[in-house]
């Protein structure tokens, strides 16, 4: 391997391609590498003096300040400065440095600037310092070692890299203390140093050992007695048994893997949309801890997360949604979202990729060979790209879209099911929306035939009767209301309504003449004048609806009519509406609500006309009742006030204040639209841009099963597919218009002319009928008209439209009519068999909207194959990327794994990415690697440290194990046993160094501080998970309900590793990163920190309330007795798991009787629970 | 021995255990292992800063508006750049507020703080300032920890990691946001330094530090609590010989019953003077929230907080980040934090805490010389400006330049990585020798980058 390859080659200028580059990249010394993680940093060695003094100082300015010009890609001078040969060779000028003579290095002359040389670098403001300069020259001066050398060669006989050896642990005289062959290793360790293993731990103590061990629970009371009862030799063995079949075991050791992953939950619940986030991936979590339940040999573990995609049914009605699952490992992949340069993001997941798998799997740093080879494993840059070539090739994204890019999912059914469940759904939205249309407007129209019925057989007689009395009221003596109705055969309820009609104010103009005719006959002729025209309006429209589907839809399908020129609006003095009636007929007005006001009538120009509008002036607001139509089509003329504040709702069904939504039209002041359609708490947006002019526009909205569109002035401008239905909260059962703002007091400012809302989405044909008609009303009129004459059927010639018939038929129609009945007793005037199907109907309904949503459970995985239309699409060898930077693309390396560990002659990678043959060369019984690290790893969580203490790194950098022949025969077995993980735990626990105590002598302390020789077991602190179930666990407040999605309240009692974890913290708990829980990224061992915020959770927190108020509960009811003694022996033993002492007794009893405090128990258990040996685990 | 001690017994013999250790640490680069991780520990070298306080402006202010004038703009306003920003040419636009010169050292600033200004003979203007990600999320994370994507720990971490706190009472690393800050917890976390390392986030002024209340029992009750607890502890310790960390949750758990007496009162501004409110911009709606994050702020280092950092986040989660809408948008942000910085500047300067507390002002990176659409700027990496203020710094100077444009640092670049070398040396550490070593290699904040700019140190 040449020396040049071994040059950190990192952190010079990039100069070509990167987004930036055209930003004068050549003359940056410290080029913004945009990106480049070229931190991956070089790691600081741990190094010798010399070889320290070399990398801090020497090698940083050699890349940074030098290697931009001399390095293998550019010559200057014919110079490279990337490795001591080509140093001491040098350029055109002769060698570069003389080792030793610093005065005689052309290097050191050009750096000091001197006047017959060349200055290095030519630019004065990027002089070095004297104090570099005089690094130089003391390197140089003491023979330019270059300490890579020395690594390389140390590496060849690195223990790691070499097979597993099997070498009997040597005698031991101690013969008496061992159990098996695990403590002949450590007990031989420690007679070499004259050490003696602690005496046995007691069982007690053992007993909560092995229980947090390989549950993170602490025993229970009856566990407890059983073991203490059981006498048999095996007990602990049959302890360990149930342990390790116990469902939690999972949930202790699965985490111990998600640790080693840098799994979260989510990456952020704030800023990413949830296509972009990994939220799905619990199921991964839940994969592992069945992994460990159901001891899923290690190798397949291994393979699954690796290549689980690749390992599917060839018969393709059949699905291993499992291993899908199990890639979730690599999915969730920590890399920066919503990076501009995508192809830098595909980069950097598939960096921290090779550094898990590196870490993970090989416990070796692999990823410091990005951009150099790596310091001080036999790991070249061209390994790092042999393995890069298969994780390019493999897809985290699907494509590199703009912005947030959404994540790689898979359906977790076979295609047929996905088929035969989206037909269902398909089905059930369809006859959702056919019911709620049926339903909603069924009533409706069942009343409006009712109303039209009525009108068709009674208006002849009851209107006549009607205009008699009213005249007859007149009279000197005006007869009774009973008496009259009661002659002319009319109901005196009807007749009152009838009087009601009249009095109206403003009164129907078609009707003002019926009452100031004097002449009787003509009055009577009046009278039939109105009749005649009233049954032509009638018999108008039953033709139309019945020549015209068009017709029939709008009329049928129409749910709300408002226009500002109606003149039934009523106003108060003010000029503010009271009333806004509903042309619709069939729904109640609009009013504003209690406390508030309306609009203002005023008038307005449109289009070089004046006429009435209602005007918002931010405060104003009207409410109609009605609840949102799930499928429908909103018209509305409008312009906003251009000094409106942005935000501001012109109609809409929502609450801000409860968060609750079903649709929002939101106009700014610019006259950009922005409609909200929310389904089941999903948002749709539509957004559209302002037109070229201010002013009067009509809006169309429509949403339904084809999705929503948004058109203005008949024009299309906007259209977002994935709204196929819109709910909104029951309770919102009015439509609102001018208001609310979002969040803020602020309403609508503005003016609203018409507003028409059908509740299906209306078909072109319709949506255009209406548009022609309202863009006639408002923008095509070149003379303005009468407010009475105006009417919804201009096209209804053969009435006398001037008088306004249809208007009074629409009365007729409306809550106003003297035939109206309130939606409460329609029933009785329905016919049975309607009612029963309306009934029928809304049952079948609700049950469909009570049947659970069809989802297709989905999870995030990866797929095979780079990102499609990204330069890595398909599945390519990777080029080396010159110091990590992707614009700089060198040689092409094959597909394949580290060369010290490939073997001889590995095969080549042909077909796919090769995940699968990276699996399949990790998991070879005779790998060197993958066994030792996890047994390593197995042992790190029994015994707190493990045999290699760096347990993600088994390179030269690493420590060396302590007892390496133990770590090999334990390899070994573990690979004999067919990656039995369970059969590893029985291996460690039924041993003699694990059921040691932890006490220890004074010797073994002071000569093994560190505890590397285990003379005695270590003492250790619960993790976050362990601290947090326990206190639920002796509580009795644990549910043990295993998987499912995190929860976010860290007070729901269930295990902490199902409790919400989030790459940026965001909306987390803050108790696992309180005690040291993981922080996101890939967890080697856990720190036991000791603070006093840790303190103040315990003695302050709700959650504690809750705990000991729930133990100090248990603890009276459990004993019934009243005897405080045998309460605290109780206490003692659920939570600590032993008898209390005299002292400890006489010290509860103290706190117990303390009259000062108002629940001394629930203090006093709390207090337990705040002891150190609560967390502390001998 | 009797296993059960007095309480005065227990509290000297955990005095003890923490002081033998704190004497150790006293010695040593890395972070103790056991006992309290928190106590103060004496730097590499003497140091010139003590305490350090960090005014974030998330979103990247823009240099040519602020601190970097650029007459060449004004004179060339909406001409074609001569250097394309991601590949496109784009056209110079004139700052719309004017430079002036302030007091005797006549450092310009932008009329955007002139309260600011006021204090610019205590201010190092660094103009030069370089950075690498030109992405909000990179160059936030590389600003606080010095790396772009991966996780490392803090700035503040590693400042805990190397000098532990003055002040046990109260945590010694505080990070105050009122609104949310992109990346969250990973700004201002411990990454693999221990969780102790890790800032306080305080985003709630009214109820900024959790769980110093005990609503149930009375201050005595609770004191004898903590008496009978010692002891139980102490019964579990003495058959326990030697083991630090059992001596050392006893301690945590007096310095818990001591933070619940004076973290509220640290956190609690009522009894700031009406004059002192006024300085601090809090009788102003528009100054009050940065004005309260900066009173606490000096009420914080005043008690031995060693890392104090604010986030800027008055209108938005990065709220520098003008794309649009400069005038309106610089102005409103200015006009936020100028009064409050200046009171703060000068609180601080009145009560000699200037000398001992570096206060540092910036953003990830600035804005670019042109226009974006008709009114904005856009992300800038290449040269932009920072400033510090006190803690050895130099006053009244500029450090490194930019070109005419304000586009590229051409005079003496400072990156990031360099900023942090010296804001370590200012607190007496050495950055390539604060290390951690975590799996199996040693890691530092500046990498293997960095060096200090001496030019700028008093």
């Amino acid at each position: 391997m040449s020396l040049r390859r071994l040059f950190c080659r990192h952190r010079a200028a990039r100069r070509s391609s990167c987004p930036l580059a055209d930003l004068r990249w050549a003359t940056r010394f410290r080029a913004v590498l945009a990106g480049i993680g070229l931190a991956i940093s070089c790691c600081i060695a741990r190094a010798e003096d010399s070889e320290r003094f070399f990398e801090t100082k020497i090698r940083p300015i050699l890349v940074e300040t030098c290697l931009p010009c001399h390095s293998d890609l550019k010559k200057s001078g014919g110079l490279r400065l990337d490795s001591l040969d080509a140093l001491l060779q040098g350029g055109a000028s002769g060698p570069a440095i003389i080792a030793g003579r610093p005065d005689e290095s052309l290097l050191i002359r050009a750096i000091q600037r001197q006047q017959d040389v060349s200055a290095m670098p030519p630019e004065q403001a990027r002089a070095l310092r004297p104090e570099q300069v005089a690094d130089f020259v003391n390197w140089i001066k003491a023979g330019a070692e270059w300490p890579a050398v020395a690594a390389r060669l140390e590496a060849a006989n690195h223990w790691a890299f070499a097979p597993l050896i099997d070498v009997a642990a040597p005698d031991v005289h101690d013969g008496a203390w061992l159990t098996s062959d695990i403590d002949h290793y450590i007990r031989s360790g420690q007679e070499v140093r004259h050490l003696n293993p602690a005496p046995a731990a007691d069982r007690r103590a053992l007993l909560r050992r092995v229980t947090f061990d390989l549950t993170g629970l602490p025993p229970t009371l009856a566990e407890m007695q059983e073991y203490l009862h059981n006498e048999t030799p095996d007990a602990i063995a049959q302890v360990v048994d149930r342990l390790l079949a116990s469902p939690a075991h999972g949930e202790r050791w699965g985490r111990h893997w998600l640790d080693v992953v840098r799994y979260a939950d989510a990456r952020d619940l704030i800023q990413l949309p949830a296509e972009s986030d990994f939220r799905e991936v619990w199921r991964y979590r839940d994969w592992v801890v069945q992994a460990f339940n159901r001891d899923l040999p290690y190798d397949d573990f291994v393979t699954r997360q690796l290549a689980g995609d690749l390992l599917q049914p060839s018969d393709p009605t059949r699905i291993d949604a499992e291993s899908l699952v199990a890639t979730g490992m690599l999915a969730i992949a920590d890399f920066v979202p919503g990076d501009v340069d995508k192809k830098q993001m595909i980069a950097d997941y598939v960096n921290d990729e090779i550094d898990l798998v590196g870490r993970a799997f090989l416990g070796l740093t692999l990823a410091c060979a990005r951009c150099h080879d790596h310091k001080f494993d036999p790991i070249s840059t061209e390994d790092y790209y042999a393995m890069a070539g298969i994780f390019f090739s493999t897809r985290v994204i699907p494509s590199p879209s703009a912005g947030n890019t959404p994540l790689v999912r898979a359906p977790l059914l076979a295609a047929a099911e996905i088929q035969a469940i989206n037909q269902q759904a398909q089905r059930d939205k369809e006859r959702i929306a056919e019911l709620t249309q049926i339903v909603q407007s069924a009533a409706d129209r069942e009343f409006r035939l009712y109303l039209e019925r009525r009108l068709n057989s009674s208006l002849s007689h009851d209107l006549p009767v009607a205009v008699a009395y009213l005249q007859a009221m007149r009279e000197p003596i005006p007869p009774t209301l009973d008496d009259f109705a009661a002659k002319h055969q009319l109901d005196a309820a009807t007749l009152e309504r009838w009087v009601q009609f009249f009095h109206q104010q403003p009164s129907p103009a078609a009707l003002s003449t019926l009452l100031t005719e004097a002449d009787r006959a003509a009055g009577a002729q009046r009278v039939a004048e109105v009749l005649k025209q009233l049954t032509l309006v009638a018999a108008e429209r039953r033709e139309r609806i019945a020549r015209d589907s068009v017709a029939e839809l709008l009329a049928t399908s129409e749910l709300l009519r408002f226009r500002s020129d109606d003149r039934l609006i009523a106003i108060d003095a003010a000029g503010k509406v009271t009333r806004w009636p509903d042309r619709a007929s069939l729904a109640a007005d609009a009013a504003p609500p209690a406390d508030t006001r309306g609009p203002m009538l005023a008038m307005a120009d449109i289009r070089g006309h004046s006429r009435p509008v209602l005007r918002f002036d931010g405060e104003a607001v009207l409410q109609a009742p009605r609840a949102v139509p799930p499928a429908g089509t909103l018209f509305i003329v409008f312009r906003t006030d251009p000094n409106a504040p942005s935000g501001t709702r012109i109609v809409g069904w929502e609450d801000s204040a409860a968060g609750q939504h079903g649709i929002g039209l939101m106009p700014d002041s610019a006259g950009g639209l922005h409609a909200i359609l929310r389904r089941a708490g999903a948002n749709g947006d539509i957004v559209a841009p302002a037109p070229a002019e201010s002013g009067f526009q009509l809006i169309t909205l429509t949403w339904g099963a084809e999705g929503a569109a948004l058109f203005r002035d008949g024009v299309q401008i906007g259209v977002n597919k994935s709204i196929d239905a819109v709910t909104s909260d029951p309770a919102i059962a009015a439509l609102r218009i001018g208001g609310p703002g979002s969040g803020s007091a602020q309403r609508f400012r503005g003016d609203l002319c018409e507003l028409r809302i059908y509740g299906s989405p209306l078909n072109e044909a319709a949506r255009v009928r209406v548009e022609t008609e309202i863009c006639a009303r408002w923008f095509e009129r070149t003379e303005d008209r009468s407010l009475a004459a105006s009417d919804a059927h201009p096209e209804a010639s053969s009435v006398s439209a001037e008088i306004g018939f249809h208007d009074l038929y629409d009365e007729l129609l409306s809550p106003r009519s003297p035939y109206w009945i309130g939606v409460e007793d329609r029933t009785s005037i329905l016919a049975q068999d309607v009612r029963d199907r309306l009934v029928a109907q809304r049952d079948e309904l609700e049950s469909l909207k009570k049947k659970p949503a069809a989802v297709i459970p989905q999870a995030v995985v990866v797929q095979d194959g780079g990102p499609v239309g990204s330069p890595f699409e398909g599945f390519h060898d990777a080029q080396v990327f010159l110091r990590g930077n992707p614009s700089t693309p060198g040689k092409t390396v094959p597909r394949g794994f580290p060369q010290v560990l490939a073997g001889p002659d590995p095969a080549p990678i042909t077909e796919g990415s090769g995940r699968r043959e990276l699996a399949r060369w990790l998991t070879r019984p005779n790998h060197p690697l993958t066994a030792r690290v996890m047994v390593n790893r197995i042992w790190q969580h029994h015994f707190g440290e493990g045999l290699v203490r760096t347990s993600t790194n088994f390179g030269l950098r690493g420590e060396p194990p302590s007892h390496p022949e133990l770590l090999d025969r334990l390899a070994r077995r573990f690979i004999d046993s067919g990656w039995s993980i369970k059969s590893m735990h029985r291996r460690i626990v039924l041993t003699r160094v694990y059921q040691q105590g932890s006490f220890g002598s004074d010797a073994s302390r002071a000569t093994d501080p560190d505890n590397r020789w285990l003379a005695r077991m270590p003492r250790r602190r619960l993790e976050a998970e362990a601290i947090r179930d326990s206190l639920l666990g002796v509580s009795g407040l644990l549910d043990t309900m295993p998987g499912g999605p995190g929860f976010l309240e860290v007070g729901v009692p269930r295990r902490t590793l199902y409790l919400m974890s989030v790459r940026t913290g965001s909306k987390t708990a803050d108790f696992p990163s309180l005690f040291d829980g993981p922080a996101g990224g890939i967890v080697e061992r856990r720190n036991q920190s000791i603070v006093a915020p840790q303190a103040l959770y315990l003695l302050n927190d709700p959650l504690l309330d809750d705990v000991s108020a729930s133990l100090a509960a248990r603890v009276t009811r459990e004993v019934p007795s009243s005897d405080n003694d045998e309460r605290i022996n109780y206490l003692y033993r659920l939570a600590l798991g032993r008898e209390p002492t005299a002292t400890e007794i006489a010290i509860g009893r103290q706190l117990i009787v303390d009259p000062d405090v108002q629940h001394p128990w629930t203090r006093y258990c709390r207090l337990i629970l705040c002891t150190n040996e609560f967390i502390y685990v001998d | 021995m009797s296993t059960d001690w007095s309480r005065r017994e227990i509290l000297r013999r955990a005095g003890a255990g923490f002081g033998a250790l704190a004497l150790s640490a006293l010695q040593a680069d890395a972070a103790p292992n056991a006992g309290n991780p928190l106590a103060a520990r004496r730097p590499h070298f003497p140091a010139r800063a003590k305490r350090v306080i960090f005014l974030f402006m998330p979103g990247g202010p823009s240099q040519v508006d602020t601190f970097d004038p650029k007459p060449r703009l004004a004179q060339d306003d909406g001409q074609p750049s001569p250097k394309l920003y991601l590949g496109q040419q784009r056209k110079l636009l004139a700052s719309p507020w004017k430079f002036q010169k302030h007091g005797q050292s006549g450092v310009e600033v932008s009329e955007l703080f002139p309260r600011t200004a006021t204090c610019i003979d205590d201010i190092c203007v660094i103009r030069s300032m370089v950075t690498d990600d030109p992405n909000h999320p990179g160059g936030c994370l590389l600003m606080n920890t010095g790396e772009r994507v991966f996780s490392r720990p803090s700035l503040g971490a590693w400042v805990m990691y190397g000098l532990g706190t003055e002040n046990q009472n109260l945590p010694g690393f505080i990070a105050i946001g009122p609104g949310p800050i992109i990346e969250g917890v990973r700004q201002y976390g411990s990454s693999f330094l221990p969780a102790s390392f890790q800032g306080t986030f305080v985003s709630n002024l009214a109820q900024p530090l959790r769980n110093l209340s005990s609503l149930q029992v009375s201050r005595d009750r609770q004191r004898r609590e903590l008496d009978a607890l010692a002891r139980l502890n102490a019964q579990h310790h003495a058959q326990r010989a030697a083991d630090d960390r059992l001596d050392a949750r006893m301690q945590a758990f007096e310095l818990a019953f001591r933070m619940q007496a004076e973290a509220p009162e640290a956190f609690d501004l009522a009894g700031e003077s009406a004059a002192t409110s006024r300085l601090y911009g809090l009788d102003q709606p528009k100054t009050e929230m940065f004005g309260r994050q900066c009173l606490l702020a000096r009420r914080l280092v005043e008690r031995g907080v060693r890392f104090v950092q604010l986030y800027h986040t008055t209108g938005g989660f990065q709220p520098w980040d003008q794309h649009s809408g400069l005038k309106t948008g610089h102005e409103n942000n200015a006009l936020a934090t100028d009064q409050p910085i200046a009171g703060l500047l000068r609180d601080l300067k009145t009560t000699g805490l200037l000398d001992e507390t570096l206060v540092i002002w910036g953003g990830e990176f600035g804005r670019t010389p042109t226009a974006e659409g008709k009114d904005g700027r856009d992300h800038h990496p290449f040269g932009f400006s920072i400033w510090l203020a006190g803690g050895g710094v130099r006053g009244g100077m500029v450090h490194g330049a930019t070109d005419e444009f304000g586009w590229d640092a051409v005079e003496q670049p400072v990156h990031v990585h360099d900023l942090h070398a010296t804001i370590l040396h200012l607190l007496g550490l050495d950055h390539e020798r604060l290390t951690y070593q975590f799996a199996g290699r040693d890691f530092r904040l500046t990498d293997v980058y960095g060096h200090v700019v001496r030019e700028i140190l008093a």
